[in-house]
């Protein structure tokens, strides 16, 4: 099968006062028809700008895809001009935003919010388009369309408002939709709402998603695949199974240790409270990326090849031998003898 | 002022003299004011609406919740940042529930605050050293120049700053490094009782593990209690020893960590721990689902009888008329369900 959105190379730079700040830099990922696909990393890391950088949605000036290729659906966006660009947008690959607060127009109602795509794209005419919109909005799972497709987004709550969001994403049946940290501003019982309804959704309707979220929990319940970005690199690539049962780069370990779970043991074995592992130290500045890898700094398993030489991604041992398993690290084997210890629940 | 000056005494506080904390039947009701110049309430939102829970010395007692169920509030109350409409709040055997602003004043030695936000909870003006030390002077704890500066320093030092920082302003510290400021000045009037009001969740999860280990480092050396507020449920089990779990403004459980946890009772307890994700694919999917439907009412028009039943999955016919009250139903177990067996007759 070949993949729906094929990512080779992308660099997207920010050119700011301080210097040029490297927010994606050499990407490269592929998305297959109906796939979801996990992109995890913490604030600063490149995922936002990384999924904006795919809907061409980059502020210019300050930032600019300086480099590489985005093939989606056999051609490359990057080259298209704005026009075709508008054409893709929301038609064929839709986006679903944080803040279901500030991504609606708070001066129209729904009604002329999600018309305005289907009319458009579709070529439908208003009442055509406003009896799709309320068959999204019922699908979605919001009682009373008809009545509620006159109101202003004011009127409805966060996990309502996101609803509405993901409707609109649908409403012109695309092939990808990129939701960006969809329920970071939902409450917990919520947030299981949303993602449960996008999960069905996309599979009914064939679609691919891409994930973009710092809750490591959220992708493992969703995500076919998995993407870890730090620095404005993937540093970690593989099966949802393989990346939380043998993750192999010291970032990712270090975030699983580092995030308290509810299925952790809270003693340890002489009886004292178990302590979490933080990973010590803070993400580095953008704008002077150290030479080698970008994650020495607060690696426990750094030798003198990591200051000098920046390892690529390399493929692992892995227990799926469909899947491949691809870790930026020199040392990822060492890894896999602590991946052992943290499967079996002692790490 | 010490606590003999106090109006009330400490003869009508409980027995248990290990209990720090002893809030009795708090309610906070905000008025909704209509009319511009002859304001008037037309509602009340009934933010907190009859809360009960003790907090032991030098425990930590976690209050999870979703947004808007009166958690925060709570926190604001005990500290008096707001005038509680109706209830008790003994506090090291002072009901501080209507004690008098200057009274107040002095009884916030013993009690501090963590904010959610270190963005917007520093004052951009100030620098970091005279954030610290701001309450230093205010409680007049230090009598001279060289040892404010001093105990700043020790301050930034047990914090895990550099005592260089000082002079810093906040928007020169990363988000981790501002929460420990702000940990800093709750610290520096050597306080035995913290409000904790998500004091994670707004920092990135690698540095939120350091912030928690500061948190229990500090409780162990200082002998401090917590009420740890947070809507992640993941974070107050690694912290709490009891938790609270509220909604729409009542308690709904309340009970040691691992019972919460391991053997929830309330309905809306069992459907909150289900739906929080576990970074486990396999375990994850062994794991049953309770989803809720719908959404937390308004607390201006709370549902009647039990608050939850709306959303609840068991709930029965009774449960729209019977108000429940919070009752223990196992040792040390209280909660709020008719439904729950050992809840008794109702």
């Amino acid at each position: 099968m070949d993949p729906l959105l094929e990512v080779k190379n992308l660099q997207t730079y920010f050119f700011t006062y301080e210097g040029v700040v490297k927010a994606v830099d050499d990407v490269s990922y592929e998305v297959m028809p109906g796939e979801t696909l996990g992109l995890v990393g913490e604030s600063g890391c490149g995922k936002s700008v990384s999924a904006l950088s795919l809907m061409r949605l980059i502020p210019d000036p300050p930032g600019k895809t300086v480099g590489g290729e985005v093939m989606f659906d056999g051609e490359d966006i990057l080259q298209i001009d704005m026009d075709d660009m508008r054409r893709i947008r929301g038609a064929k690959m839709a986006m679903v935003f944080q803040e279901p607060m500030t991504s609606l127009n708070p001066v129209l109602t729904l009604d002329r919010q999600l018309t305005e795509t289907i009319q458009l794209h579709m070529g439908k005419s208003r009442d055509e388009a406003r009896k799709d919109a309320v068959d999204l909005l019922a699908r979605v799972g919001i009682p009373d369309p008809e009545r509620r497709i006159r109101q202003y987004p004011h009127q409805f709550s966060g996990g309502m408002r996101q609803r509405v969001m993901i409707a609109m994403a649908l409403s012109c049946n695309p092939r990808l939709i990129i939701a960006d940290e969809p329920t970071t501003a939902l409450d917990v019982t919520i947030q299981a709402q949303i993602l449960e309804l996008m999960k069905s959704l996309t599979q009914d309707l064939g679609v691919a998603l891409i994930i973009i979220t710092h809750n490591l929990g959220v992708v493992a319940r969703y995500a076919d695949r998995v993407n870890v970005m730090y620095a404005g690199k993937i540093i970690e690539r593989g099966s949802a199974f393989e990346i939380y049962t043998n993750p192999r780069h010291p970032y990712t370990v270090g975030l699983l240790d580092s995030v308290p779970r509810l299925d952790q043991r809270l003693m340890d074995d002489e009886g004292q409270a178990a302590k979490l592992v933080p990973i010590e130290g803070q993400p580095p500045d953008l704008v002077n990326l150290p030479q080698g890898c970008s994650f020495r700094a607060r690696c426990r398993f750094a030798i003198d090849k990591c200051v000098t030489e920046a390892p690529p991604l390399m493929p692992v041992e892995s227990n799926n031998s469909e899947e491949p398993h691809v870790s930026a690290c020199w040392r990822s084997e060492i890894l896999g003898v602590q991946a052992l210890s943290y499967a079996m629940g002692t790490g | 002022m010490t606590t003999a000056e106090m109006p009330q005494t400490a003869a009508t506080t409980p027995a248990a003299e290990n209990l720090l904390l002893d809030v009795r039947d708090l309610k906070m009701h905000f008025p909704v004011t209509s009319g511009i110049l002859f304001q008037r309430a037309v509602a009340y939102i009934k933010a907190i609406d009859g809360v009960n829970f003790t907090v032991r010395r030098g425990e930590t007692l976690g209050m999870v919740g979703e947004s808007g169920c009166g958690k925060t509030t709570t926190g604001r109350c005990i500290l008096r940042l707001y005038r509680p409409t109706d209830g008790q709040i003994w506090f090291n055997g002072v009901d501080i529930a209507q004690a008098k602003t200057g009274q107040m004043r002095a009884m916030r030695r013993q009690m501090q605050i963590i904010f959610q936000d270190p963005y917007s909870s520093l004052n951009p003006r100030m620098t970091a050293g005279n954030i610290i030390g701001e309450p230093l002077a205010v409680h007049g704890l230090v009598n001279n120049k060289r040892e404010y500066r001093e105990r700043v320093a020790e301050l930034l030092n047990n914090v895990g700053l550099n005592p260089y920082m000082a002079d810093r302003f906040p928007h020169e510290f990363s988000g981790g490094q501002r929460q420990r400021i702000g940990v800093a000045r709750a610290l520096s009037v050597d306080p035995d009782f913290i409000v904790c009001d998500e004091p994670v969740s707004a920092l990135d999860v690698s540095i939120q593990a350091q912030i928690i280990n500061l948190l229990e480092d500090l409780q162990e050396r200082y002998d401090l209690t917590y009420l740890f507020i947070a809507h992640d449920l993941s974070v107050v089990r690694h912290i709490s020893d009891r938790v609270a779990v509220m909604y729409l403004g009542k308690i709904v459980e309340i009970a040691d960590r691992n019972a919460i946890y391991e053997n929830p009772q309330h309905p809306y307890t069992r459907a909150l721990l289900s739906a929080v994700p576990i970074p486990d694919p396999v375990l994850d999917a062994q794991r049953e689902r309770i989803i809720l439907s719908g959404e937390v009412p308004s607390p201006l028009n709370p549902p009647s009888g039990c608050v939850f039943h709306p959303r609840c999955p068991i709930a029965t016919d009774d449960c729209t008329r019977v108000n429940p009250e919070a009752r223990e139903v196992l040792p040390d177990h209280v909660a709020a369900c008719i439904n729950v067996p050992g809840y008794g007759p109702y």
